[in-house]
């Protein structure tokens, strides 16, 4: 295992895609080798520090109903099809 | 029929005859991981709100010219991607936290002793700094948690060249984070 594997494979590494056998390698060289356990340990701070600041926002409902709205008069879609056999007549269609 | 590689070609083809039900049950489905992606590349939930409309709107009108392959889900981030990239492309008003700016956090120090506002200030000035690629790339990776081959789909490469870019996006993220940090302490 080499700084240059181990550069290639960080990616992986930090989002544990490894197998378990390459995955301990990679682990045996960091604890042996300040560079790569830097430029590793960074990387995910990093990633760690970006999860924190960017947290996922959903839409509010009223934006849902408020664009369903504007996408079915855009769309010209006013259910305008009769149901087709086996569909709910107020549920979503079916096959 | 739209060629779609997902159940979702059935329900945009209902969309295209005008099935309203249809519409709503695909913008349901969806919405929250464009508005997420949206969100997170301009920083705006106005904006991000008027993207996702936009992109539903375009997709559904040019459903039937669709012949590629891929699922619904990264045609729909595609079409947002371009809508977001049209919008960077405008003047914007400054909404970043300014007021953080005397004690931005520093990188080294453990995220969860961080100040949130100074950290996320941090990370935005990082992130615009950035090339669009790699913003895109570890938003909809680190952030969203698509898989590589989603993310791929998305912006267009193979699994193999977006691992590459999504790597080097990583570091340089990792870089500029590191040169906020040091211009902090300055």
């Amino acid at each position: 295992m080499t700084c240059g594997d181990v550069k290639s494979l960080a990616g992986n590494y930090l989002d544990e895609e490894l197998a378990e056998e390459l995955h301990s390698r990679i682990q045996r060289h960091l604890l042996k080798c300040p560079g790569c356990a830097h430029d590793v340990s960074s990387q995910s701070m990093a990633v760690e520090a970006l999860q924190s600041a960017c947290a996922i926002s959903i839409p509010g409902e009223e934006f849902i109903q408020g664009a369903l709205d504007r996408l079915t008069a855009e769309l010209d879609l006013v259910s305008k099809l009769p149901p087709t056999p086996g569909q709910l007549v107020l549920g979503i269609g079916r096959e | 029929m739209t060629r779609l590689a997902d159940g979702d070609e059935y329900w945009v083809d209902r969309v295209r005859q005008g099935d309203g039900a249809a519409l709503e049950l695909l913008f349901r489905r969806y919405v929250n991981r464009v508005f997420g992606f949206a969100h997170a590349m301009l920083r705006n939930r106005e904006e991000a709100e008027e993207v996702v409309t936009d992109t539903f709107i375009r997709v559904f009108r040019f459903a039937a010219d669709v012949r590629g392959q891929g699922s619904f889900e990264s045609w729909l981030l595609r079409i947002a991607r371009n809508q977001c990239l049209d919008r960077l492309r405008r003047p914007r008003l400054l909404t970043l936290p300014l007021e953080t700016l005397a004690d931005s956090a520093k990188l080294l120090t453990p995220v969860d002793e961080m100040d949130q506002t100074a950290l996320r200030y941090l990370v935005e000035q990082a992130l615009d700094q950035l090339p669009e690629e790699y913003r895109t790339a570890l938003i909809l990776r680190d952030v969203q948690g698509f898989s590589a081959r989603e993310a791929a789909e998305v912006v267009g490469k193979g699994e193999t060249a977006f691992r590459s870019l999504h790597q080097r996006a990583r570091r340089a993220l990792r870089d500029a984070l590191q040169a906020g940090e040091n211009e902090e302490n300055e």
